[in-house]
């Protein structure tokens, strides 16, 4: 008789919260509000603005089985554009040149980044596109190795953000990223790569 | 007495240590003294018609809004889309984008002192053979990171803002614009659903599409998702757009309508879901394995107790 109650309740109880779980929202889930509108007619102009800062100096000194340095950057957008604003990034040649002697760009893309191999350099932006959320806000210098991935700048822009809504000072964060060992040459190797904005 | 006195004094070195603390915390970061450029309109569609042989002047506003001064270079250059995704590209050429090279500008370098603005003033000259429908360009505005010399690998940037500009011409227009509305399953199983809308524009000029996406309970009848919103299609491009339904409850049946509009008109699509969160889905499962336990001992038992009943004692 006592097992007999003992199963009841056992069953009971998990029909109870088997149809709490489906009678309940997701927790966390925000619940729809009702609200009033007023009509209030202005027209302003539009408006898209962009300012950049350079990482600086990646210096890295090469050893035999290489070593790996970076500099953070940022890009600063605005816009009152009902549908936002894209950033894009592209650089002409994709290499940093020194003379005659270049570096070239990872082969890794924003979409399936690569973590850096000897004698190429790249750049990533932390918990974008296919980049993860490893976090590079702290510059390597000269690391042996680095768990972070990084995408090759192309001459075709690829796009790095996206807002789909107006939005003032949206910063997005740009890591850059040099990895050589000692058969790459010495000397000062520059590049230089073009964020592009403009609205949706 | 004394030990006010001294309270009183504890009290005073306290403060004082607290104000000397807070005054000689660490700024946390130095302002931004970078140049920026602003440009407005953001966007523009010239109110004419382009005709063959022809000249049209206009211009822009262009604004240092920065805190340092800046030389800023002003270019023109074709505007395309590389995918679906309508990633933009601003070099290759097609039919669409012939304008960039009928625009001219009289001056293309501008020094601004910060705060201050100008406007640029450019000039569409038209040729005596012009492709039929819709033209776009970008109006750009570029400026160089002017970094003091450093020693070391120097990866130096180069800042771009463009105004889209998109001018119809005087040619023959063709208007083509259809839709795929999404096959939307009966079940969805998930957090959250994207519905894909994918828009193809097989003419020669700019379409723009107004679409919306709506989600509403069967039973309550309470709105989840109304998007209603429009999008620009290029000619000879298709426009991939996805809009994501969050699903709120564990288990619930949704009403989806669609419609868009197309150049053959409005199309429209609507079905019922069952929407399930995975958690829903467990439950459901439980619930449906404790209704089957329940029916079975409802059945079993009888049957037990007449077997009891029919025993000989």
């Amino acid at each position: 008789m006592l097992t007999y109650n003992k199963k009841n309740l056992g069953v009971g109880l998990a029909s109870f919260a088997s149809l709490a779980i489906l009678a309940f929202p997701v927790i966390g889930a925000s619940a729809a509000t009702d609200s009033a509108d007023a009509d209030i007619s202005a027209s302003l102009g539009s408006v898209i603005s962009i300012s950049a800062t350079d990482p600086s100096s990646i210096n890295v000194t090469p050893i035999s089985g290489g070593a790996q340095s970076s500099a953070n950057g940022t890009v600063t957008v605005s816009t009152n554009n009902i549908d936002g604003y894209n950033l894009t990034i592209s650089d002409s040649d994709t290499t940093l040149d020194s003379g005659s002697d270049s570096i070239p760009a990872s082969s890794g893309s924003a979409t399936a980044p690569v973590a850096l191999v000897n004698n190429t350099w790249g750049y990533r932006i932390d918990n974008s596109n296919g980049f993860g959320s490893d976090d590079s806000s702290t510059p390597l210098d000269n690391a042996v190795s680095s768990s972070l991935t990084y995408a090759g700048v192309t001459a075709s822009p690829v796009e790095i953000k996206n807002t789909g809504a107006p939005v003032a000072s949206d910063v997005t964060n740009v890591s850059y990223s040099v990895r050589a060992d000692s058969n790459q040459a010495s000397g000062s190797y520059t590049g230089q790569v073009t964020y592009t904005a403009a609205t949706n | 007495m004394i030990k006010s006195a001294k309270g009183i004094l504890l009290s005073i070195s306290a403060i004082a240590m607290l104000a000397a603390a807070i005054s000689t915390t660490p700024v946390s970061a130095a302002e931004n003294t970078s140049p920026e450029i602003t440009l407005s309109p953001a966007k523009t569609t010239l109110p004419y018609k382009l005709s063959v042989d022809s000249t049209y002047d206009e211009s822009f506003k262009l604004i240092n809004s920065g805190q340092s001064k800046a030389t800023i270079q002003i270019t023109a250059t074709p505007y395309s889309v590389q995918d679906a995704a309508y990633t933009p590209d601003y070099s290759k050429y097609n039919t669409y984008n012939q304008l960039s090279r009928w625009i001219s500008f009289p001056k293309s370098t501008y020094t601004l002192e910060p705060g201050e603005d100008v406007s640029v003033k450019y000039q569409i000259k038209t040729p005596a053979s012009m492709p039929d429908g819709d033209q776009y360009a970008m109006l750009m505005a570029s400026m160089s990171s002017d970094r003091p010399n450093q020693s070391g690998n120097k990866v130096q940037t180069k800042s771009r803002v463009g105004i889209k500009l998109l001018a119809h011409t005087n040619g023959e227009t063709d208007e083509n614009v259809t839709v795929d509305l999404p096959d939307i399953p009966a079940v969805v199983i998930g957090n959250k659903h994207d519905i894909h809308l994918d828009f193809h524009n097989d003419g020669n000029v700019d379409y723009n599409s107004e679409y919306t996406v709506r989600v509403t309970g069967v039973v309550n009848k309470r709105e989840l998702l109304n998007k209603s919103n429009t999008t620009q299609v290029l000619p000879d491009t298709t426009r991939s757009l996805s809009i994501s339904w969050m699903i709120l409850q564990n288990i619930g049946l949704y009403r989806v309508d669609i419609t868009a509009s197309t150049t053959a008109g409005v199309v429209t699509t609507t079905k019922n879901v069952l929407a399930l969160t995975p958690l829903g889905l467990i439950a459901l499962v439980l619930l449906v394995i404790i209704i089957i336990v329940i029916i079975l001992r409802m059945v079993i038992k009888p049957r037990q107790k007449r077997s009891k009943l029919r025993r000989p004692t």
